[in-house]
């Protein structure tokens, strides 16, 4: 059929097709990218399929520009304990010799981000006493752990046998107030490592 | 068979060094990413990776786009495709579509397996390299079919959402209503350049003065590049506050993407074939 065809009439087919595949095709990305935007209102096998779409090809969520900034300078902190003894406090990333502009400062940062949505969203208190349990089994901190162990073992620090970690906040007054800044740190329990 | 190596081969003819400069910029972005990353491959993509990983769903996307996710075992040649591709794109030649497709699939994958390593406009960087893909495409077929004017329309369409969307959030919310977002923004240490961390209280007093022009800038931002004696104003506007930006704030990429926005409306839409011989006959 195809052999049938002349150049100009091969052209001129494959651009009708062409004409027809394409604004489909975009249709359907920009209605998947819809269903996904608005995925709580949809049924599960609706957010099923656009999930599975839109998940490999946009793996974080897009930017938001122009979203109010934190308030706080948050930095993650740990300590570990070795030799049965407890060391000092460090930043996850300064600790390990990496500077304040590196990726991996940057990556604390991102873990920062989603600890405050955790502490905003899943930290209570019972009697007065913070209650850490729902962080903990949240992905976060699991993130945030497994960022100290693996950075500890490329640093080719002997293992520790416990860690600690620890967020501080550092809250920026606001711009009507004396310029003075208040810390206030978060120790969430030690974790035994394996 | 040597006229049609040379069809494939021959530098692209009929596009104007505007268009070849549209073309190359995001891969150009996206070579200079992964050199600025490059030191730090194992810490984000080898073995050792610093990455907590998670199960995603078992279907042919994931398993393809986050292949890289699951077997870092592949990082390095990955990374060797992506620097490869990422140099080829920038040939001016037609062919060089196939290394632009590699390009823009390896950086999906390598930023889907180290997401927070990267800067924030990261996904937008990858669209508008998605939207240059076919830029080059000057052959009889794709101008019938106006190839290169709809993929740069679909560049301008990017930009003028990106500044929609970032002018809806800030007049949605306090922080930039009241003027402080600036403020708030300098007093993040690790969003910072060194120097303005001596400089913070008296730039923080100025807040009002760096958030506002920004946020009417956004907002206007359509209205400017698509009213056409405006343009010229506003890109010059756009680059003096993506330059403030580069000077302020870390992270050079996200100002150079930033730069990026502007540069489909400073370069003119490809006229097609048809167009050009309309006007001269008209002449």
């Amino acid at each position: 059929m195809v052999a049938l065809l002349s150049g100009n009439e091969m052209n001129s087919r494959l651009i009708r097709i062409l004409t027809i595949l394409i604004p489909v095709l975009l249709t359907a990305h920009l209605l998947m990218l819809g269903c996904a935007a608005f995925q709580e209102y949809l049924g599960p096998r609706v957010s099923e399929l656009t999930l599975a779409y839109t998940t490999p090809l946009f793996p974080v969520s897009r930017p938001t520009p122009g979203k109010a900034v934190a308030t706080s300078d948050c930095n993650l902190e740990f300590r570990s304990f070795k030799s049965a003894h407890w060391s000092d406090w460090q930043d996850a990333s300064s600790g390990f010799g990496y500077s304040p502009q590196s990726t991996t400062e940057q990556i604390e940062q991102a873990l920062c981000e989603e600890f405050r949505w955790e502490v905003l969203h899943n930290l209570y208190a019972v009697g007065g006493k913070q209650q850490f349990d729902h962080i903990i089994q949240g992905s976060t901190y699991s993130k945030a752990l497994y960022f100290i162990v693996r950075l500890e073992r490329l640093s080719e620090q002997s293992p520790s046998d416990s860690i600690q970690l620890r967020l501080n906040y550092r809250f920026t007054p606001p711009p009507d107030q004396a310029y003075t800044f208040q810390r206030s740190f978060l120790e969430f329990p030690a974790f035994d490592l394996p | 068979m040597k006229q049609v190596l040379a069809k494939i081969i021959s530098p692209s003819r009929g596009i104007s060094k505007g268009e070849l400069i549209l073309a190359q910029a995001p891969f150009a972005l996206l070579l200079l990413q992964v050199l600025l990353l490059f030191a730090e491959r194992r810490l984000l993509w080898g073995v050792d990776n610093l990455f907590y990983r998670f199960g995603h769903a078992d279907d042919f996307l994931s398993n393809a786009i986050l292949r890289l996710y699951y077997t870092p075992e592949l990082s390095g040649w990955i990374l060797i495709v992506h620097i490869l591709c990422c140099v080829l794109a920038l040939l001016p030649v037609p062919v060089a579509v196939l290394p632009r497709m590699g390009a823009w699939l390896t950086a999906l994958m390598l930023y889907a397996a180290a997401p927070t390593a990267y800067f924030q406009y990261m996904p937008l960087l990858l669209a508008m390299s998605f939207a240059s893909i076919g830029l080059y495409l000057h052959m009889p077929f794709f101008e019938r079919i106006h190839v290169r004017y709809w993929l740069h329309v679909l560049m301008r369409a990017q930009s003028v959402l990106f500044a929609c969307a970032f002018a809806c959030f800030a007049w949605g919310t306090e922080q930039w209503l009241q003027g402080q977002t600036f403020y708030y923004a300098i007093h993040q240490d690790a969003m910072i350049r060194p120097w303005v961390l001596q400089q913070r209280e008296i730039l923080g007093s100025m807040s009002a003065g760096f958030t506002y022009p920004l946020m009417v800038f956004a907002t206007l931002f359509p209205l400017l590049m698509m009213i056409r004696s405006m343009r010229i104003k506003g890109i010059y506007v756009g680059a003096v506050l993506v330059i403030a930006h580069a000077l302020l704030f870390n992270h050079v990429m996200n100002s150079l993407t930033l730069a990026l926005l502007l540069l489909p409306w400073g370069i003119d839409l490809p006229r097609s074939k048809q167009q050009v011989s309309r006007e001269l006959e008209e002449r």
